[in-house]
């Protein structure tokens, strides 16, 4: 290990790599504040520029591009309910209310903060733990995945709001959704009237409608009323204390984040929705979740940051792309004629070595960035709404095509639009719809592969200790939520029925 | 209106006079590039590279445009609307044969023109190091002992690398209902399965397994090529093992072009790519990515597509009559 971080440290003496490094976190930093442009399509776009790069240079500013846009993806979910990644949907549900009571500020410090801390602690289990984590990786096998899509949507119960009975029926369009596109097994279009459809619903075009647009929508039904009020942000060091009450959320959520990283296939979006129901579990306050909670930033925002880290774990060690941002980071080493997997460390050891110094070094940047960036960010709050909402609209649209580079898809995202906004007029949530989009499919698939391999015997989800442990604990999470509803109602109409003056 | 008719017709003259004075007119501005996956894959890689060389060679800028989406609809709707003047061309791979066949059936292997194919990438079988599967054999006999036993993990139903294990079974006469096929949203999610023990044997390429073989991790019990592959001289063919496979069932990628393209355009084309493949940079690129140069011109090319597409064709009406 000292040798590899001695090869590493050796590579940062080039002033390239420092510059790498720098104009990566700049560019990430834009690329996750642009709702549409995802980590991996940011990282691809600059794959053409690397050609001519230096292998250590060239991974080194990707890598910083994938953390910064980790991190930049909750500005524009915090100031107008718009996730600029996947993940920020889920930092979305408190940032945005705390923005609106024009705390801006403080959640924008919460969110990079907290990213920084999940970053920093994630890289740390990382080098200490990639060898052994990626048996872990490798134990998840198709029955495994199933259970852990079960795990996942079962958490319904506790992320939909105030009513169960609306997450549900959330939920359940989502998976409906979701049965759009080619079959996993027989490779036959399902309910494909579109060859857009092909692939399933675009997942960004579903994200950016339900999103940012169904909000652009509502902003126009109020554009007289004034701008939010705009509190004062503390100075920097005002800004690190307000970190002190999160210490154990920090700390959980980047466990979560890293764990659920290393699975492949398993991303950010699934760390911090694991993350926030955890902690909404544990908090002192759990209805105040989804109404502007600190807390739900603070988890949201340091798990999705801990996840990055982990998706390197199977990549390095093993080879394997878990998500879109880590196949770009192969396909960028491929050019090299690097290829990451059980050779690297001993063919390669600067590679490795030198994604984790700039995992360290590139975080004082990024947080400098951020918290500065905050001051200018929070001006924006300022804007009248009508303004807002174009400006919104227009980089929306050219996110949605820039994924796809196909007029459908922005079809596909006003459609979404639309139904969002139908949809929050029954105040029905989308949150959950994004949880069935990222799930349901990996739920489906994996369920008839464990079928086909076990030749169709039902035992094969609970015969194996991950799947029947996932299981079990999805029963669990499902059902207490619901009982601790019912009770609760109980008790509210006893007590209703006993002071009746009360009840009025 | 006027001027653009008087170019055109200068330009048809031009054709009809003397095609190597058209030769030399064409390319006169950029050439699109339009590939069915997204950036930072091995075929974009690829793909990318070529169009770099390409550019020296043509002197016009060659944009790569990525039109990824529902196994290559996306790209080929817009090549369907361009016109074949040569300054559109498309990346294709097996992929495309196999969706014409099954979910892009408005288009078949006429609606294009081929103008070259690039490179070709054998199917392998692999198992875990530790596995009791030694050679063909074993697998062929274990399969045979204890039907539904062995567990493949491989893409889905009807995609290359399905037809490539369908052809070996066929050749060991082995009835492949067998062997339990088991689909993975792609290769490489099939070889992990088999790293952790989900899955008994994977049909993959060689390119996704060699450093787990260096390593130590896996095993390769049969190559689905007449020679074996330079970066894993231990791994036995199928035809030393006494299975004679078709071989000439590989995973391809190559170039293409919308319907009705100038002859002289093609050639030149072609011969651009041939070159293109003999630069020392590309030879470098083939060879750590594993892949076989396998260049063929526009006719034969075009003889390739149509014989895969009657293969294909062949497989999956026998696919579905056994359903």
């Amino acid at each position: 290990m000292i040798e590899g971080f001695t090869a590493g440290l050796a590579a940062f003496s080039s002033w390239q790599v420092v510059a790498g490094l720098f104009a990566g976190v700049f560019v990430g930093y834009l690329v996750g504040a642009l709702p549409g442009l995802s980590a991996g399509v940011g990282m691809a776009l600059l794959i053409p520029f690397t050609f001519g790069l230096d292998p250590v240079v060239s991974v080194v500013m990707l890598i910083a591009v994938y953390m910064a846009s980790e991190y930049s993806g909750a500005i524009p979910a915090i100031l107008v309910n718009t996730p600029g990644e996947p993940s920020a949907a889920i930092t979305a549900l408190d940032g945005y209310p705390m923005r609106r009571r024009g705390e801006a500020g403080h959640a924008l410090t919460l969110s990079i903060l907290g990213s920084a801390f999940g970053s920093v602690l994630s890289t740390i289990l990382l080098i200490f733990s990639v060898s052994w984590m990626t048996k872990f990786a490798l134990a998840f096998g198709p029955a495994e995945y199933f259970a852990l899509a079960v795990l996942g949507l079962s958490l319904i119960s506790t992320l939909s709001g105030n009513s169960i009975i609306r997450g549900f029926i959330a939920l359940l369009f989502g998976l409906l959704l979701t049965t759009i596109g080619t079959d996993p097994v027989d490779g036959l279009p399902r309910f494909v009237f579109d060859d857009g459809f092909l692939s399933g619903v675009p997942f960004v075009s579903a994200l950016i409608g339900l999103f940012a647009l169904s909000e652009v929508l509502r902003m126009l039904e109020t554009t007289d009323e004034p701008a939010t009020p705009m509190r004062d942000i503390p100075g920097v060091s005002g800004q690190l204390g307000l970190m002190k009450p999160h210490m154990g959320n920090m700390v959980r959520s980047t466990f979560i984040g890293y764990i659920v990283g290393v699975i492949p296939g398993a991303g950010a979006t699934i760390a911090s929705i694991v993350a926030y129901t955890v902690q909404k579990r544990l908090s002192k306050n759990p209805d105040s979740f989804g109404s502007g909670n600190p807390e739900g930033v603070v988890a949201a925002e340091t798990s999705n940051n801990a996840c990055m880290p982990g998706a390197l774990a199977p990549m390095l060690a093993l080879g394997i792309p878990g998500k879109a941002s880590t196949a770009v980071l192969i396909g960028a080493l491929a050019i090299h004629g690097v290829a990451p997997g059980p050779l690297i460390f001993s063919q390669h050891p600067e590679i490795p070595y030198s994604i984790y110094i700039s995992l360290l070094v590139g975080m004082p940047f990024m947080v400098l960035l951020g918290l500065y960036g905050t001051r200018l960010w929070v001006r924006l709050t300022q804007i009248p709404r009508g303004v807002i909402a174009a400006i919104v609209c227009a980089v929306c649209l050219l996110g949605t095509f820039s994924e796809s580079k196909d007029i459908f898809s922005i079809w596909v995202a006003i459609g979404f639009g639309i139904v969002g906004y139908g949809l929050s007029k029954v105040h029905i949530e989308p949150a959950p719809i994004i949880l069935a989009l990222v799930l349901g499919y990996m739920m489906e698939s994996n369920f008839r592969r464990a079928l086909v391999m076990s030749g169709d015997e039902m035992t094969v989800f609970v015969s194996q200790p991950i799947s029947a442990v996932c299981l079990a604990i999805s029963l669990v999470v499902f059902v207490l939520p619901l009982i601790q509803t019912v009770r609760r109602r109980r008790r509210t109409s006893v007590e209703a029925a006993g002071y009746p003056s009360k009840a009025v | 209106m006027l001027l653009r008719f008087i170019s055109a017709a200068s330009l048809a003259v031009a054709v009809i006079a003397n095609s190597a004075a058209a030769r030399a007119e064409y390319p006169e501005r950029p050439i699109s590039y339009i590939l069915h996956v997204s950036p930072g894959g091995a075929t974009d890689i690829m793909a990318r590279k070529l169009a770099t060389l390409l550019e020296k060679s043509l002197g016009v800028p060659l944009p790569v445009e990525n039109k990824a989406g529902g196994r290559g609809a996306a790209q080929l709707a817009d090549l369907k609307k361009a016109k074949p003047d040569g300054y559109t061309i498309a990346s294709v791979t097996s992929t495309h044969i196999g969706a014409f066949n099954q979910t892009l059936k408005q288009y078949n292997v006429d609606s294009f023109d081929w103008i070259a194919r690039l490179v070709n990438e054998p199917y392998l079988v692999v198992v875990r190091n530790d596995s009791k599967l030694k050679t063909m054999k074993d697998l062929v006999d274990t399969a045979n002992a204890k039907p539904g036993s062995v567990v493949m993990a491989g893409f889905v139903r009807g995609s290359g690398g399905h037809f490539a294990w369908e052809i070996m079974a066929k050749a060991a006469n082995l009835d492949s209902g067998k062997v339990r096929w088991v689909p993975f949203d792609s290769v490489g999610d099939a070889v992990t399965s088999v790293l952790g023990g989900h899955s008994e044997v994977a049909i993959a390429y060689v390119d996704l397994v060699k450093n787990h073989v260096t390593a130590g991790n896996m095993r390769v019990i049969g190559v689905m090529a007449d020679e074996r592959v330079p970066q894993l001289p231990d791994a036995p063919t199928l035809a030393e093992q006494g299975y004679k496979a078709d071989t000439s069932w590989q995973q391809m990628r190559g170039v293409i072009g919308p319907k009705g393209m100038p002859d002289e355009i093609k050639e030149k084309l072609a011969n651009a790519i041939k070159q293109a493949l003999e630069a020392p940079d590309m030879k470098t690129y083939i060879n750590e990515s594993s892949l076989v140069p396998a260049f063929l011109g526009p006719k034969e090319f075009t003889e390739y597509a149509k014989q895969q597409d009657a293969l294909t064709k062949q497989w999956m009406q026998i696919l579905s009559l056994e359903r």
